[in-house]
């Protein structure tokens, strides 16, 4: 008999037996002649459309075509000789995820098991170039942060401070990567490309739009009637605009309502593209952290007045904390959905790694490879949204503070 | 207007002479505030001495806790004067900022702040608004905490915490900011029996150590014992006050002895 062990009311478990899957199928598929005809043929369909999957990924799939395009696919037409400007990003992002995972959480058994998933699909399609030199350091890197990390967490002190360094690591990680990108000469932002262009574009509109999504959200909740009604205006705007349309306004009309000042109106299309992903965002990031505003009672806010904290100390210490752990899973839900809407840069004619996924296929040798490289272009963003989706759970667990350390 | 005019109200209303003991900790004078058109406070005039412990009852919406949340101005009053130890309470923020460092409030929802520890909860306002050193906040944090009776709970946050827990460290909060008024507003209300014991107790202690303090509550067995003097409020306005004495064994007005019938 197979059983499964699913969690269920007070007793925790309860085992979950095929009778139970016999009598879920009857009373929810095939209560009525009409349902059982639409089950069989949705079942038909679906299996049809797996097996015709799943025999073309074990029999007839062919990665060369991703093997050979990694590079495209990475970092698109980056420069060949200037891949210096990126390694140490990626050794950088592998310290800081592993220094915060140490920091605030432990790698669980199930965490391993996806890191060995993830080795077992992705490094047979990465390894065997010159990368691979330069993964295996990053890996040792990374795991010895987060060991250190642990260590220096043991006690409350040390883990605050741990927690300070993660952040500081993060918040050096964008700026470093774009110095990288633009010393000794630098790297025409037209040629950054492949997955890499949109961890930057995401990444910078990321960091420009919560603060100005913070502003935005207190705004809209402000009593003072003129701030209230700009925020509203700028939002209901912006989330009334494609995003499509604001991409092609920055990428056409922006220059001309810039002002001249050191060449800003000439400044990249990337920065431009960058800073409509910002705006755009931005309104959304209000509209995510309105409701967490609106959820902290007000005996909150008194508790603060009472105790003699001005309106601003009671904003950054009391309501803001609050306010976004309220909000982190919308928060993290729009910072999923920007690096996914990133693959939109396309419109503009920049080449992000779908745009390489698509030039691959007009490469002859690898005609009607395309499912492959689409395979593989899918699996990439799914693990990261999947990533950003864990370390936001993590990350609203471990703000809550609650049950975390009861003594 | 039934209220007693105390024979130890000052000539002037600036008077702000700390050094006599019957000086004023709070003084009202014709205090109104209204809702939009519904008036919540008719003409409250009463005095609070330095070290004295009052304790405000009445019905439900006879505006008990308008009256304590005027005092530090969560709530503002329309018209009369509150001085707060000398402090005219009015539209200067400068003033607000002073009174509030000196008036300390404990809430019945006890208000902790969710996303920090006891500890921080308490150090918090010593640090950002009494600009203290963090040490020094840290050991009156602890020294605060044994004196509520809870010095093991410093590094748990407010979730983990009972009611009747929070609202001592609630307690220890505000009196970290060294107030020279205390003001309770229903501090019992949503414990349980056994915490509202020690609640009590302890505020008892606190009214021993000279702690200038208003509370409201509807523990009379507690007022009787603790409270120096009693304000009835009903509708507005302060229908009887007077020592526990005087408003227990003879109340003067109807209306306060038949409200005392009903809770006691």
């Amino acid at each position: 008999m197979t059983t499964l062990r699913l969690p269920s009311g007070v007793d925790g478990t309860r085992t979950l037996t095929t009778d139970d899957a016999r009598r879920w199928l009857r009373t929810r598929l095939f209560n009525s002649p009409a349902n059982t005809v639409i089950s069989l043929v949705l079942l038909a369909v679906l299996g049809w459309a797996s097996w015709r999957f799943f025999s073309w990924l074990v029999l007839s799939a062919n990665f060369d075509v991703v093997r050979a395009n990694r590079r495209l696919l990475l970092v698109g037409r980056f420069p060949l000789g200037e891949e210096w400007r990126i390694w140490p990003v990626l050794y950088g992002f592998g310290v800081a995820v592993m220094w915060s995972w140490g920091a605030w959480g432990r790698v669980t058994r199930n965490a391993l098991i996806a890191f060995a998933v993830f080795g077992i699909l992705v490094l047979p399609i990465m390894a065997g170039a010159s990368g691979t030199l330069q993964l295996a350091p990053a890996a040792v890197l990374a795991a010895l942060a987060y060991f250190a990390a642990r260590a220096s967490s043991r006690s409350a002190g040390g883990r605050t401070r741990a927690q300070l360094v993660a952040g500081g690591l993060w918040f050096l990680l964008l700026p470093s990567s774009l110095v990288l990108l633009l010393i000794d000469g630098g790297v025409d932002p037209g040629l950054w490309g492949g997955v890499y262009l949109n961890v930057i574009v995401s990444s910078g509109a990321v960091i420009g739009a919560l603060p100005f999504g913070i502003l935005l959200a207190l705004g809209r909740t402000s009593s003072f009637r003129a701030l209230r009604v700009g925020s509203t205006v700028y939002i209901e705007l912006m989330r009334g605009l494609p995003l499509p349309v604001m991409l092609t306004l920055a990428w056409l009309a922006l220059r001309h309502f810039l002002p001249g000042w050191g060449g800003l109106e000439n400044v990249d299309l990337v920065y431009r593209v960058t800073i409509a992903f910002a705006l755009f965002t931005a309104a959304f990031i209000a509209e995510a952290l309105r409701g967490g505003l609106n959820a902290i009672p007000r005996g909150q806010r008194e508790a603060a007045s009472a105790l003699g904290l001005s309106g601003t100390q009671s904003l950054v210490l009391i309501v803001l904390p609050q306010a976004v752990r309220n909000s982190l899973p919308a928060l993290a839900g729009e910072f999923i959905g920007l690096f996914m809407m990133s693959t939109m840069v396309a419109v503009v004619g920049l080449t992000d790694m779908l745009q390489a996924a698509r030039a691959t296929t007009e490469q002859p040798e690898f005609f009607g490879r395309q499912k492959e490289v689409l395979l593989f272009v899918g699996l990439v963003f799914w693990m990261t949204a999947f990533g950003l989706s864990r370390l936001s759970s993590q990350l609203e667990r471990a703000l809550s503070g609650a049950g975390s350390r009861r003594a | 207007m039934t209220t007693d005019q105390p024979t130890t109200m000052p000539s002037t209303i600036e008077a702000t002479d700390h050094t006599s003991i019957a000086t004023p900790a709070i003084i009202c004078r014709d205090v109104h505030k209204w809702y939009g058109r519904f008036h919540a406070l008719k003409g409250i005039t009463v005095d609070i001495a330095a070290g004295e412990t009052v304790v405000v009852f009445g019905p439900s919406g006879s505006a008990k806790s308008t009256f304590l949340r005027c005092l530090n101005r969560l709530e503002t009053h329309d018209s009369g004067d509150i001085i707060v130890n000398g402090v005219t309470l009015d539209h200067h923020v400068n003033n607000l900022a002073k009174v509030r460092r000196d008036v300390g409030m404990v809430f019945q929802h006890f208000h902790l702040f969710p996303h920090y520890t006891v500890r921080k909860n308490i150090t918090l306002a010593p640090q950002v608004v009494g600009h203290i050193p963090a040490a020094e906040a840290n050991d009156r944090a602890e020294h605060l905490l044994e004196r509520v009776g809870i010095p093991q709970l410093i590094d748990m946050y407010p979730s983990d915490l009972s009611g009747g827990q929070m609202q001592r460290v609630a307690i220890a909060r505000a009196l970290a900011m060294e107030p020279k008024v205390l003001l309770l507003d229903e501090p019992t209300s949503a414990l349980d029996p056994e915490s509202i014991r020690g609640i009590l107790a302890l505020l008892e202690d606190l009214a021993a150590t000279g702690m200038t303090m208003v509370i409201v509550t509807h523990e009379m067995g507690f007022a009787r014992q603790v409270a120096d003097r009693l304000l009835f409020l009903e509708e507005g306005r302060v229908v009887e006050e007077g020592t526990p004495g005087e408003i227990f064994e003879h109340p003067k007005e109807e209306r306060t002895r038949r409200f005392l019938e009903q809770i006691l």
